[in-house]
């Protein structure tokens, strides 16, 4: 049988590029990019880049620049906390009236203002029990817990 | 020895109000200040954080912002320096001067500024003086621009505020101009009985009673006025000195503190105490001695300059915090504080460093804490500090 040798071509660059400078000269990589101006203008290296005025950035002068948050800081303590009881109550102190801290010592914490009293505090605690008289440090006299 | 403070939080911002909203709540309203390079005072969003000291450490919630640069028309609003924000105490609204950047300055200085008022709730900004330039020159005649310096707060329906003004754009040609609102009509006043040095801040004052008095202002050059309320007369006077005299209203002990700053000449910058009812007629309660802070700098605190005052209080400190610098070469700057009434006891002023023990930045803008339904200043539960900010 007889042999023909095929013919080939390898076809490249089949489609030359037209380039067409245009007014604002935007030729990239041989693509052609139209630039149409935009409100902020800013052509930069040929290159389209759209502005949206954000939160963070200004446009002056068609130039962007970057807002950065400065940073300062608060500084601050504690504020106005309770000042924390003393772990033992004096001897001479029978009770607090209201308005004051208690101690549960069944419970090892204190109560403010009763609130968080519960009613069945043994007599014989430390804490102050609704319904007992108590000796009033602050006012000098008998009250009711 | 500087003083460590507990806590530290951060805010992009060198100045704020503090509103209180209950026992350990605040409001902690704030211009979000943006850097651009150039200038540091780009403002485009008012910023609002409630911080609840009940709680140990206290709590910061979440950041509620509002747009002051739409409402203002400005490209890129710009924000004065210290002494930023005011308030308006009948209506509840922020007071915030706002000009548009001319592009290179890194301050505020333009021929277009407005006055903006922002409710409390951020639920509306009304722009409420729309060209304080051209007011300022119905009694400025030669005014050529505003730099620097907006300041305004409202009581009882009137206002009263400050612009600094040049007459061109050398530094040197100050024209001092105090606006009022009297309810009905803005008025600007050339005020230059004394001198024609800037107007740079104002500070409501109350009486012993916490009864209103009127205003006073942080005059260039001692050139300090009093705003009297409601009749809005300016009477100028300093409490002496020769240089920048700041007042803070200590409403703790209903009294006026002035403080100096300015020299660069080594001279001394007093510290005076006043009456609020006879602001002019001071006590010189100016220290004497010296405090290191931990970069090994001697702070002179009779000569050094004081400025940017504010009431600090933790419930057991009653404080009042400043920037301090060193005069005459301004090489340094640190946040000190001093024990309220004790101004001239070397003693009860410290250095402040922050929780890690830096004390390498300063207090450049106000903080004023107020209780909005009885229409108090109060201390402050926090003050600001910041770095490289001038």
């Amino acid at each position: 049988m007889a042999e023909t040798s095929i013919s080939a071509k390898v076809l490249y660059n089949a489609l030359p590029y037209t380039e067409t400078p245009i007014s604002a000269k935007a030729l990239y990589n041989s693509v052609t990019i139209t630039e149409t101006p935009i409100s902020a203008k800013a052509l930069y290296n040929g290159i389209t880049i759209a502005e949206t005025p954000i939160s963070g950035k200004a446009l002056y002068n068609g130039v962007t620049v970057m807002e950065t948050p400065i940073t300062g800081k608060a500084l601050y303590n504690e504020y106005y906390k309770p000042t924390p009881p003393p772990t033992e109550i004096p001897e001479y102190v029978i009770g607090l009236t209201y308005n004051a801290w208690v101690f549960k010592s069944t419970e090892k914490q204190w109560y403010k203002d009763g609130i968080a009293n519960p009613p069945d505090i043994p007599a014989n605690d430390i804490g102050v029990q609704w319904g007992l008289r108590v000796w009033s440090v602050r006012r000098k006299e008998w009250m009711l817990g | 020895m500087p003083i460590n403070m507990q806590y530290e939080y951060a805010l992009p911002t060198i100045e704020a109000l503090l509103f209180k909203t209950g026992a350990y709540t605040y409001e902690v309203i704030y211009p979000e200040l943006l850097h651009n390079g150039t200038t540091p005072y780009i403002c485009r969003n008012l910023k609002k954080r409630v911080v609840d000291f009940s709680t140990s450490p206290p709590s910061w919630g979440s950041e509620s912002s509002i747009d002051v640069e739409t409402p203002s028309g400005f490209t890129n609003p710009i924000t004065p320096d210290n002494g930023i924000l005011g308030y308006n105490f009948e209506t509840d609204e922020i007071l915030l001067g706002l000009g548009e950047w001319d592009g290179t300055s890194a301050h505020l200085s333009t021929t277009s500024a407005k006055l903006l008022a922002i409710k409390r709730d951020f639920s509306a900004v009304n722009v409420i003086q729309s060209d304080l330039f051209a007011l300022a020159q119905t009694a400025v005649t030669d005014a050529a621009r505003i730099a620097y310096y907006i300041q305004f707060y409202g009581y009882g329906g009137k206002i009263a505020g400050i612009l600094e003004l040049f007459s061109d754009s050398g530094s040197a040609n100050e024209r001092s101009c105090i606006i009022t609102y009297d309810g009905a009509t803005w008025t600007a006043i050339h005020a230059n009985t004394r001198y024609d040095y800037a107007q740079q801040g104002i500070e409501p004052i109350w009486g012993a009673s916490d009864n209103f008095l009127g205003w006073l202002t942080r005059g260039h050059g001692t050139n300090s006025h009093f705003i009297s309320y409601p009749a809005l007369s300016v009477t100028a006077g300093s409490p002496g000195g020769l240089f920048t005299t700041e007042p803070i209203y200590d409403p703790i002990n209903h009294q006026v503190i002035w403080i100096e700053w300015g020299a660069e000449t080594g001279a001394t910058q007093h510290v005076w105490t006043a009456d609020p009812t006879d602001p002019f007629t001071a006590t010189d309660v100016t220290p004497t001695g010296t405090k290191t802070d931990n970069e090994g700098h001697t702070i002179d605190l009779n000569v050094d300059c004081k400025a940017s005052g504010s009431i600090f209080s933790d419930g057991t400190n009653n404080w009042l915090v400043l920037r301090v610098f060193d005069n005459p070469d301004r090489l340094f700057f640190r946040a000190m504080k001093v024990t309220l009434g004790s101004y001239n006891n070397a003693n009860a002023w410290d250095i402040i460093a922050d929780p890690s023990g830096n004390d390498d930045f300063l207090i450049y803008g106000s903080v004023r804490a107020i209780n909005p339904t009885d229409k108090l200043f109060l201390p402050s539960p926090l003050f600001i500090v910041s770095s490289g900010i001038f």
